[in-house]
């Protein structure tokens, strides 16, 4: 699944993911830095707010409810909801579950921000480390997609291979 | 694994800064790209001691040369570009100080590209924000920092750099930026329900999620296609505001080469007919042109001998525009398209308040009265084989005119004498608009270096400054 040409923060939310997704597999909650913590966890948290704004406008039972959306949640709604697999396979049976999956992780952000962190069980860190790893991983394939568009689109004057 | 990516990188990052820094003492006709390419040096080195950074994980690593090549290295062409031998460099600085007026607080950089085509690209808020995931709050201020508000890199196609008239084309580029303030006043919440309540009508598809899915694909779809339709309109119409008829005739000459006069681009481009018909009643609108007759307004009363066949041309020109609007063969392609009419139809709506926006962005307008005082002067001189720069009342008694009155009378001339041949005549008419544009570039330099020079203080005899 390609993320549009147009899509911003492809490499805001790459690297953000990236570095949550490594800090989350080697360094427990309460032994991150401060300052790094905060702006990781922060800046995941922004994702998935994102992410639950597009799935209330498309699944969510009030559409007309939905307050400030912009064109990108509803692109990396559905981005999400083909990259990954729980989301995906939720979607098949409970649109509920789908929404409660993207809402458990927020609030897993959210703790992950608080000052001193707070416990977060371990299954919620688990399933959290998750979705960021498969979200880091997609965004970089789409990373090197764009790669491959820029180097078209300044093609050389001279010849073409 | 990790040592060879985190070297490969660094390797990268130090390449790019070595290039920029080479490319920063190239002579250019503004100041703007040194300030560019010392800006991406210090990304490099910014770049450079992440890299170095214990914290730095795998797909961190992975993801900063693809970074690095993808989104830094591509700058350079536009330092490269902007240089003063890439540049029609006496137009750069007043194209400049156009873009400085319309959008208050930015900077531009001129430059040629390979593609055919003119566009505009914001250099400084897409890396700031793809940076804010990767750097400390505190470095990422201080990086950005040293450049302006806002920086574009507005690029003309490279083999055209001495084609003056086309440049009236940068103007569309200029406006483009202002699709972010118009957008955020709009209320794109209201506008997406009221798509999706389109999308949905068409939809077949019966199960809830994939329905979702398939929805959300064409309202994502129709609203970057409704959005780019306004934004050409917006960005055209700041065109005619601040070059007049010019705007029409640059806009023209690009849509001559396009594949279809009546479909959607895959950039999502609106139909070229969609967008001369769209120009053309803004032009009316501005007086510019009669909306009965379709003939150009603001000839003086007695036209000189000399150039008076011109004015016929330029009608007969526009009566055939008039003429090629006039079908509508692009409506019906937008009407038959899903969700080209979802999105056609929410965009004509809010066209009214495009154009008003649009109208009350430009400060220093070109108008009918301008056009009236300076062009049939300046089309005179051309006559005489004159560079277009200045009104003579007197031999001692003369001011420089504006940008846009010399780019009109050019257009004029061009459109007026110099008709297009394609038999033996074909490369005396290649040099006269070869010529004719020179005289363009000459007299865009000359009206610069006269109006500096009216506004220096005066010394009197005695040698103290006199106020200008």
């Amino acid at each position: 699944m390609s993320l549009s040409p147009t899509f911003p923060n492809l490499y805001k939310y790459g690297f953000v993911t990236s570095r949550a997704a490594d800090l989350l597999s080697k360094v427990k909650p309460t032994e991150m830095p401060k300052q790094q913590r905060r702006e990781v966890f922060s800046a995941c948290k922004d994702l998935v707010e994102k992410i639950i704004q597009g799935e209330g406008f498309l699944i969510g039972p009030n559409p007309e409810e939905v307050h400030n959306l912009r064109p990108e949640d509803v692109e990396i709604f559905t981005y999400v909801l083909d990259t990954d697999s729980v989301a995906k396979s939720l979607a098949g049976t409970s649109e509920e579950g789908v929404r409660r999956y993207f809402e458990e992780i927020l609030e897993t952000f959210e703790l992950l921000i608080t000052d001193p962190p707070t416990d977060v069980e371990e299954k919620k860190l688990t399933s959290t480390l998750k979705f960021v790893t498969t979200i880091a991983d997609s965004l970089i394939e789409n990373a090197r997609e764009s790669l491959r568009r820029t180097q078209a689109e300044e093609s050389s004057p001279a010849f073409h291979e | 694994m990790n040592d060879d990516l985190r070297s490969s990188a660094f390797l990268k990052a130090e390449q790019i800064f070595e290039h920029s820094a080479r490319l920063k003492i190239l002579p250019f006709p503004s100041l703007n790209p040194t300030l560019f390419a010392t800006f991406i040096c210090d990304v490099c080195e910014k770049l450079k001691s992440r890299m170095s950074s214990p914290d730095g994980g795998d797909r961190e690593t992975t993801l900063i040369p693809i970074f690095l090549v993808d989104q830094i290295a591509p700058t350079l062409r536009f330092i490269e570009g902007a240089s003063s031998e890439n540049t029609p460099a006496s137009l750069v600085v007043p194209v400049e100080r156009i873009g400085e007026a319309v959008l208050p607080g930015s900077k531009f950089m001129v430059c040629r590209q390979w593609r055919y085509n003119y566009s505009v690209r914001e250099l400084r808020r897409r890396l700031e924000e793809d940076l804010k995931g990767l750097l400390p709050e505190a470095e990422h201020n201080a990086l950005f920092k040293a450049l302006p508000e806002r920086l574009f890199a507005i690029s003309f196609p490279s083999f055209e750099r001495d084609n003056a008239l086309l440049h009236v084309n940068f103007a569309h580029e200029i406006a483009h930026p202002l699709e972010r303030a118009y957008l955020t006043q709009e209320d794109q919440t209201r506008i997406l329900q009221d798509l999706r309540k389109e999308v949905e009508k068409v939809i077949a598809e019966k199960d809830r999620v994939r329905r979702a899915r398939e929805i959300g694909a064409n309202v994502g779809h129709g609203a970057r296609m409704r959005q780019a339709a306004l934004m050409e309109v917006l960005s055209d119409t700041i065109s005619a505001h601040v070059f007049g008829p010019s705007a029409l005739f640059a806009l023209h000459e690009v849509a001559t080469l396009s594949r279809s006069m009546d479909k959607i681009s895959a950039d999502l481009h609106p139909p070229w007919r969609f967008r001369l018909r769209h120009i053309l009643k803004v032009l009316e609108e501005l007086d510019f042109v009669d909306p009965r007759t379709f003939q150009l307004r603001g000839w003086p009363k007695e036209i000189p001998a000399s150039i008076s066949h011109v004015r016929g041309k330029v009608d007969g020109w526009l009566h055939n525009l008039h003429q090629i609007t006039e079908i509508t063969t692009d409506i019906d392609e937008i009407e038959r398209s899903f969700p080209g009419k979802q999105a056609y139809d929410s965009a004509d709506r809010a066209l009214p308040a495009v154009q008003k926006f649009a109208a009350e962005s430009v400060t220093q307008r070109y108008t009918p009265t301008l056009f009236s005082e300076e062009v049939p002067g300046l089309l005179e001189r051309l006559h005489a084989s004159l560079p277009p720069n200045r009104i003579e009342y007197t031999l001692t008694n003369n001011r420089a005119v504006r940008l846009a009155s010399i780019l009109a009378s050019a257009w004029l001339f061009k459109l007026g004498e110099l008709a297009p041949v394609f038999g033996q005549d074909r490369h005396a008419y290649v040099q006269r608009v070869q010529t004719l544009n020179r005289l363009v570039l000459k007299a865009i330099q000359l009206s610069e270096i006269q109006t500096e020079y009216a506004k220096r203080p005066r010394k009197q005899d005695n040698g103290t400054p006199k106020q200008a």
